[in-house]
């Protein structure tokens, strides 16, 4: 019996031993990872109407909030910036007299700030506007109307 | 002419809601008879859409404002119809910001006051083509002191002065000539259309 035992407990702790030396060394079977880094990101500045915004203050947030780095868009209201990790949202801020736009970079290769269709909304306010005037001459007829009725007796 | 939210200090864009809503109060409780409003949506509806006629010009992009258009026709109640245009801007356009509805209030609407006070010159004054001279006048005076007010906007926020005058004050100077055209030309135009239209008029008066 004791003959047994010991090659079966020699193998036993060989296996651990391998086991604790894989561990150790080379857990993970044969899988491969990637990362990415972008290299450098380029956006324009430009005014409703497209109108490029030359020498629009820019400012590059980080994504923990930290500035970046300031700079100005060239004649074509164009910036470029390398960030440093590609982890999380930058935030990038441009201001031009007064105007101010404002986006988040992330992960995702490219964006932009969208406008809703211009004949949508002129319609809207256009439509407000008339509806005031409306309303204040809807008013004004039924003022009108309960004077002459308190005027002429029933 | 529009500042964005988030490039003044509190303390700029509070005080114009409080100049704004004080103004704006008073001249719609005490000045405006409700008579007024038909005509003061259509002028506001005016000031709304000039913005989006944009003149590409250099470095910026300008657009038409009307603020003086405003004085000319509606007088005091040229305050609360550019708030009412501003606040629509903001909302539909983007254009502008929801904070700064007041400052930019203030910086149009005390300029469309004004013009409305160079206007009355009309009555004072007996020469050929008045009513064009002094509307134009009054476009292009709206406008100048929009560019000062606005100029004093971005300077309290620390804006460099090299800055604002290239980008705001030149930028606009060529809006300030053509609404001092647009405006004439319109005040011109009223006179032999519809004068009554025009603040100032006198419809017994030899023109």
């Amino acid at each position: 019996m004791k003959k047994v035992m010991i090659p079966i407990a020699v193998l036993f702790l060989s296996i651990l031993f391998l086991i604790g030396l894989s561990s150790t060394a080379n857990a993970n079977p044969h899988r491969m990872l990637m990362n990415y880094q972008v290299g450098r990101i380029d956006m324009v500045v430009y005014f409703s109407g497209g109108t490029p915004a030359q020498n629009a203050h820019v400012t590059v947030y980080r994504p923990d909030g930290t500035i970046y780095l300031k700079g100005e868009t060239n004649e074509e209201g164009e910036f470029s910036f390398e960030p440093t990790v590609m982890q999380g949202e930058w935030k990038v801020v441009a201001e031009h007299s007064g105007h101010r736009a404002e986006i988040l970079i992330g992960a995702e290769g490219e964006g932009g700030t969208s406008e809703m269709p211009l004949y949508i909304t002129v319609t809207a306010g256009l439509g407000y506007l008339i509806g005031l005037g409306g309303a204040a001459i809807g008013y004004m007829g039924w003022k009108a109307r309960r004077k002459r009725e308190s005027e002429t007796p029933s | 002419m529009h500042i964005s939210d988030g490039v003044l200090s509190p303390q700029v864009w509070v005080s114009g809601y409080v100049i704004t809503g004080a103004l704006a109060t008073y001249i719609l409780t005490k000045k405006t008879d409700i008579s007024e409003i038909p005509k003061l949506s259509v002028i506001t509806a005016a000031v709304f859409v000039a913005s989006l006629i944009h003149i590409p010009i250099g470095p910026t992009s300008v657009h038409l404002v009307l603020s003086g258009l405003a004085g000319i026709t509606l007088g005091l109640a040229a305050f609360p119809a550019i708030l009412v245009a501003l606040i629509l801007q903001a909302f539909l356009f983007q254009h502008g910001g929801i904070t700064t509805i007041g400052i930019n209030t203030v910086n149009m609407g005390l300029p469309a006051l004004a013009a409305y006070g160079v206007f009355l010159a009309v009555t004072r004054t007996n020469i050929k083509g008045k009513y064009t001279i002094f509307g134009g006048l009054a476009g292009g005076i709206a406008i100048a002191l929009g560019i000062a007010l606005l100029s004093l906007c971005l300077l309290s926020t620390g804006e460099y002065l090299e800055y604002v005058v290239p980008y705001v004050v030149v930028a606009h100077l060529p809006v300030v000539a053509i609404e001092a055209i647009v405006v004439g030309a319109f005040a011109g135009f009223m006179l032999r259309v519809r004068p009554q239209l025009l603040k100032g008029y006198k419809p017994r008066e030899v023109v």
